[in-house]
């Protein structure tokens, strides 16, 4: 009988500098789709410009220079691809004009350290939300949660469910707030 | 703001609230970094709670060097592609770490996880029932009640709060399982975890040993464990796998068989056009038209259908089996039945199917032309010659799928011959990604359980269908006949498969 063995008992080498790459592209994810998201504030969009922007960056990846920062080389071309996937879209659909996309696009590379604290201190405030609370949050940001889906499963109206979300969110706000406050202070 | 942000959350922002926005955002500083905060925040719980997108560079590295020996020129190309699926997969083009064996009762909080549905790393949340999944590393787990279970790989889960038990022996010993207070590694069989909401965890080990920390804990044993103190002994109150398998009484769901035919006639022969009987169907039996033979000369030796009696042994508990079956002639004999629902092989979904056959001395044929065997192939009518996928079993009794242009993929093993035997198989399609075919055929000593095998004899690689495969055609070919019987097809392996129920016994 033949033993289908998983995946992970094969692995093949890895050359130390893609590698390396690699790990830089994966570890700047996050940081690189909050960028993405803020110039074009649509959840699929952001996702599919990522997509572009890794691929482009393997692609480039000869000219990313070691010890330099790989968020801000990467959010270069995420920049890049952003502008493109702009000119792609109805005028209707747009929400930031130039000017405030490049204010936007500069303030989030002087931000990266802190908006990386931010995500730090999320985490922790998350696990201090109560478990309803929680819950609800975990629903709608799983991948494909929606505000509708959940008033649809609990019964609720989308604006009830609408305002609670938006609750919980200032919540977590104030608490990252107060957790960078005390961080700084320690 | 907070409105256009929270409308901007939910995804309700009209065109002149997104320019308002803009207008207000414009020249203000203040107001981005607002919109700043607001939109790490959205980001980031995106990335926290969504599910996670595994990164495996090994394994796209892999697959390129799959291709290196041919296409060295494309190599680039090939990286690129493949390290695009991975970078960002798109759900479906993530690693299955583990198979849903059984769903019995269950409502999901996350969600539905069908029986037979490959499972990607990520949360799964049971409200109620009983749910049995199989890690691809050989653990097995069921989930009892209020329970969320996070995958994170082959060989290693969370439990975040409820109730599981346990079972890897053999090969799947050193399974993980990681609660808030305790990493449990499975020292070769079997225990009980529950997690309070509280974070209090209860270990029970029901065989064999369980490490936890750098101590181990012995069968008959149990623990709880709370933050801050030491743990304490308690009593073993967890009932053992098999039981819990018993308790939940896994049944046969004919119910949900999708296409059946058990060839139910009395012993003669007919015209293909009087066997009517059976489910799913949108027409009889029918010989093949001369645009579906690849030769003009692959005219059939009869084209008649004889129903035979008692030619099979069927040791599996199928009332059909024993009343009637199909004998396929000598020579060459392909009949085909239109499905009212084809097999959609462009959506998302799961087909299992089974068949019974009996090929006399099979394996001790002289290799001839035209190849000794049959065949169960499911086809396109819109489109015959293209996509397919057919099961059947080589001349050296190694179970066979085959798929069409898409390749042939073989059974390092062979079977015993000179039985009934039963075909099962498992087609995963998928809309985007991979389709994945599965198949095994089971002699008569082999003993079929409540849920699939975690060994196939055979599945497909690489395999990507997008036909509507709408036509099943019964093809037998060389030198002596052969009897057919029970084709079954349903979503799920207890609609197709034969089980005793739990209080036969």
């Amino acid at each position: 009988m033949i033993v289908r063995f998983p995946d992970h008992r094969s692995f093949y080498g890895v050359s130390e500098n893609s590698d390396q790459f690699i790990q830089d592209l994966t570890a700047s994810q996050n940081s690189l789709y909050g960028y993405i998201l803020s110039l074009l504030p649509d959840r699929a969009a952001a996702q599919d410009v990522l997509q572009e922007v890794s691929v482009t960056a393997w692609q480039k990846r000869a000219d990313f220079q070691p010890g330099t920062s790989f968020f801000a080389w990467a959010s270069k071309i995420a920049y890049f691809h952003v502008l493109s996937h702009r000119r792609k879209m109805s005028r209707d659909r747009l929400v930031f004009d130039d000017e405030v996309l490049d204010y936007l696009a500069e303030r989030q590379l002087e931000r990266e350290e802190e908006v990386s604290r931010r995500g730090l201190a999320l985490k922790s405030c998350l696990e201090k939300l109560p478990a309803t609370q929680k819950q609800l949050v975990e629903q709608r940001y799983a991948t494909g949660g929606s505000v509708q889906d959940i008033a649809a499963k609990e019964g609720k109206s989308v604006g009830a469910i609408s305002q609670t979300l938006y609750r919980i969110r200032e919540a977590l706000l104030r608490c990252v707030e107060q957790h960078l406050a005390e961080e700084e202070l320690a | 703001m907070n409105d256009l942000l929270r409308k901007l959350s939910d995804g309700t922002l009209s065109t002149d609230e997104a320019k308002e926005l803009n207008e207000l955002l414009r020249g203000n500083p203040e107001a981005c970094e607002i919109y700043l905060n607001h939109i790490a925040l959205e980001a980031q719980l995106e990335r926290e709670l969504g599910q996670p997108r595994v990164i495996s560079p090994v394994r796209a590295i892999r697959s390129i060097s799959r291709y290196r020996a041919f296409a060295k020129p494309l190599l680039a190309a090939a990286a690129v592609i493949t390290l695009s699926f991975f970078l960002w997969p798109a759900d479906k083009e993530q690693r299955s770490i583990a198979t849903m064996l059984l769903a019995e009762d269950c409502q999901w909080r996350s969600s539905v996880v069908n029986e037979g549905s490959r499972l990607v790393p990520g949360k799964i949340q049971l409200s109620s029932g009983t749910a049995i999944l199989r890690f691809d590393g050989g653990a097995e787990a069921i989930l009892r009640g209020e329970t969320t279970l996070e995958l994170l790989s082959a060989v290693q889960a969370r439990l975040i709060t409820g109730e599981v038990v346990i079972r890897a022996e053999g090969d799947a010993a050193g399974f993980k399982l990681l609660t808030p207070v305790s990493e449990l590694t499975d020292l070769g069989t079997e225990f009980a975890v529950k997690v309070q909401r509280s974070g209090v965890t209860e270990l029970q080990v029901l065989d064999g040993q369980v490490g936890y920390g750098d101590a181990i804990a012995d069968a008959g044993h149990a623990l709880r464990f709370e933050a801050g103190k030491e743990a304490e002994a308690m009593p073993v109150t967890s009932p053992r796998f098999t039981d819990l398998i018993q308790q939940a009484a896994p049944k046969e769901r004919r119910d949900l068989m999708t296409h059946y035919d058990g060839f139910f006639y009395d012993a003669g022969t007919y015209q293909p056009s009087d066997i009517v009987k059976g489910k799913g169907w949108a027409g009889p039996w029918r010989l093949r038209q001369s645009s579906e033979r690849r030769l003009p000369n692959e005219i059939d030796s009869t084209t008649d259908m004889r129903i035979v009696e008692g030619g099979l042994h069927v040791p599996w508990p199928i009332p059909g089996g024993k009343l009637g079956g199909l004998e396929m002639p000598a020579g060459r004999s392909f009949r085909l039945r239109p499905m009212k629902q084809g097999i959609d092989m462009a959506a998302e979904g799961i087909t299992y199917f089974s068949l019974i056959t009996y090929e006399p001395e099979h394996g001790k044929k002289r290799r001839t032309t035209p190849v000794e065997g049959v065949r169960l192939t499911f086809r396109s009518s819109a489109d015959y010659w293209n996509e397919s996928l057919s099961f059947g079993c080589q001349q050296s009794l190694r179970p066979l799928i085959q798929a069409g242009a898409q390749g042939n993929f073989a059974s390092a093993a062979a079977i015993a011959d000179e039985q009934s035997l039963l075909w099962i198989g498992k087609i995963i399609r998928r809309a985007d990604g991979e389709d994945e075919v599965f198949f095994r055929i089971y002699g008569q000593a082999d003993a079929l359980d409540y849920a699939e095998p975690a060994t196939w004899h055979t599945s497909t690689r690489g395999l990507r269908q997008s036909a509507v495969l709408d036509l099943v055609m019964l093809s037998s070919t060389g030198q002596s006949p052969r009897i057919v019987d029970e084709l079954r097809i349903g979503p799920t392996w207890r609609s197709v498969v034969p089980m005793r129920m739990t209080n036969d016994k």
